[in-house]
């Protein structure tokens, strides 16, 4: 078995994820729809991912917390086959979660959800920073528990203020140009621009995010043993 | 017990001016910021982060400060993220890539951007001082560092090569003995044997006159060579009166008195234990020379069924001065160590050294 696989089974094995995976989006999409934007789910489907991304990389953690990563920089498999399999796997993971919401979304929603491919695109590049957020984030830590007792009272902040979980024209207008360096606020930005139709908001909004996904992974792919 | 402070490095100030440099830039552009000045700004970042996790030449930056100058000739605003790049080259010692910055940020840069010009030229200048310092340093440590590993081994060579020597200088003294044996006393020993069995041979046919002649002849030769073997072993014989006259010279020659004893035969070691006991001695009375001020010193060696056991004492003690044993001390345990014996310290209201040497190996 390679790399790539075992981290997929590694992860589906515990339950928690399953149901991160599987249920908890859906419970988003009975949220009533929203008259100027998408159905609120769709924005708040963000949060799940946040917090789905971070629970989902907890191997590589614990790989590090355990010092199986010392184990394995003495055997012949690279830092760059490890970390990389390890996180296509959790994309994975999280790709068939974004396709099952979509699917869920329109099955619920119907036509109030249009552009479908797009959403899927923007929901894949935030999710990518995502799982490049929590591994920088935990390369911050020791501890997994300690680690997630922060992140999830960071993320949630972060989450609230930047346009998740409220709407983006709920809140004051001289707060976008700080909250802009937040790279949480660019999912409900590129979301607005697929609703109007602002395919250079939507391009910008791909581009940051996937910049901050870079700047993550550099930070995060560090090898600490 | 607590754990030691770390020390301030270079780079850890390099990250923290960086910060400030950010933060500040940050401040600039945060209230009326466009999509494009933060990809400017996380492509800034992207830069230093690149370069912090991968070793590549300061002068691929020029590349990125390529990128924010273009960008910068439509959008003169953005000559913001200049002072970055001009303290990321200031580090790095490449004043010549700030110019093009600079001419930049003269002609579109406010009163503010100016002065984070010049925060980020001094502070990155002096932090290449710093660093290059601080390199140099750590160069000569290193390499002291080497030295020391090298005088070590070579230490421990010589120890070996002395312990080979010894060996050799063994087999050799053999060799003389047996020489000296065979040159000396075979021919006479042969001589004697041979006319005692003719003083035998004429007893039995009833010569006895010439039989008693054969029987001096003998007896002459007995004592010649009773005479040559005495003459033998007092050229063998090793001069241990000797090495216990160097010792008392040692004690009495020495700057300040020393009461000596010595109990026992320390000739009972072997040559070069002995040898040993005497350059540690030595080497220990120039110590009490350089670090103390004694009234007393007593020297004591004394000889027992399986060590020799060597005590100085000296009530000179220094106050106030840092008990820091030095390479002599060091290098004397090392060779006391090498031939099974011990050196142990007692500091009291006297300085106390002792030396025990085994007898056998």
């Amino acid at each position: 078995m390679n790399l790539y696989l075992f981290a997929i089974r590694e992860d589906i094995r515990q339950p928690l994820n399953i149901l991160l995976i599987l249920l908890i989006p859906f419970s988003l999409l009975f949220i009533p729809a929203n008259a100027d934007g998408f159905p609120m789910g769709i924005s708040l489907y963000g949060l799940v991912l946040v917090y789905s991304t971070f629970l989902l990389t907890r191997p590589v953690v614990e790989d590090r917390m355990k010092g199986i990563v010392v184990r394995i920089a003495a055997s012949p498999i690279g830092t760059f086959r490890y970390l990389s399999n390890h996180l296509l796997a959790y994309l994975t993971l999280i790709t068939v979660q974004i396709v099952l919401f979509l699917i869920g979304s329109f099955v619920i929603y119907g036509d109030a959800v249009f552009d479908r491919l797009s959403i899927f695109a923007l929901y894949l590049s935030f999710s990518i920073m995502c799982i490049a957020f929590s591994l920088a984030w935990n390369s911050l830590f020791r501890t997994f528990n300690l680690s997630f007792g922060v992140f999830s009272g960071v993320a949630s902040i972060m989450c609230l203020v930047s346009g998740i979980s409220i709407p983006l024209f709920l809140l004051p207008h001289t707060l976008i140009g700080y909250i802009m360096f937040l790279p949480t606020y660019w999912l409900p930005h590129g979301l607005l621009a697929i609703y109007e139709g602002d395919s250079t908001g939507m391009l910008v909004a791909h581009a940051v995010l996937l910049v901050y996904a870079v700047i993550f992974l550099l930070v995060g792919s560090k090898r600490r043993l | 017990m607590s754990k030691p402070r770390p020390d301030i490095r270079p780079r850890h100030v390099y990250w923290v001016l960086l910060g400030v440099l950010l933060a500040s830039v940050a401040s600039q552009v945060m209230p009326r910021t466009g999509p494009f000045a933060i990809l400017l700004y996380l492509f800034t970042i992207f830069s230093l982060i690149l370069r912090w996790r991968f070793p590549l030449s300061p002068t691929t930056m020029l590349v990125d400060m390529a990128v924010v100058i273009v960008v910068s000739l439509f959008a003169p605003s953005n000559v913001v993220f200049l002072p970055i790049f001009v303290f990321y080259f200031c580090v790095h010692n490449k004043p010549v890539f700030t110019i093009v910055a600079l001419v930049m940020l003269g002609r579109y840069g406010s009163n503010f951007i100016w002065h984070l010009t010049a925060l980020a030229i001094v502070s990155g200048y002096l932090l290449f001082l710093w660093e290059r310092q601080r390199s140099r340093l750590e160069n000569e440590v290193d390499s002291l560092r080497q030295h020391l590993h090298e005088m070590a081994q070579t230490e421990e060579h010589l120890l070996t090569d002395q312990y080979a020597t010894e060996q050799v200088s063994r087999l050799v003294e053999r060799q003389r003995i047996a020489e000296i044996l065979h040159d000396n006393l075979g021919f006479e020993l042969t001589a004697a044997l041979l006319s005692v069995k003719a003083a035998g041979t004429l007893m039995t046919r009833h010569q006895f006159d010439k039989a008693l002649v054969s029987q001096q002849k003998a007896e002459a030769r007995l004592t010649n060579a009773m005479t040559q073997l005495k003459t033998a072993v007092r050229q063998i014989e090793p001069q241990e009166a000797t090495d216990l006259d160097r010792i008392t010279n040692l004690a009495e020659s020495f700057v300040y008195p020393v009461q000596f004893s010595c109990n026992g035969d320390i000739a009972l070691l072997p040559a070069y234990v002995r040898q040993l006991l005497f350059v540690s001695l030595q080497e220990a009375l120039t110590n009490i020379s350089k670090h103390a001020k004694p009234n007393t010193i007593t020297l004591s060696l004394e000889t027992t069924q399986a060590i020799v056991r060597a005590v100085i004492e000296n009530d000179g003690l220094i106050t106030g001065e840092p008990t820091v044993f030095g390479n002599g001390l060091r290098y004397m345990r090392r060779r006391i160590e090498a031939v099974n014996g011990s050196l142990s310290i007692q500091k009291g209201e006297t300085f106390r050294l002792i030396m025990i040497l085994p007898l056998k190996e």
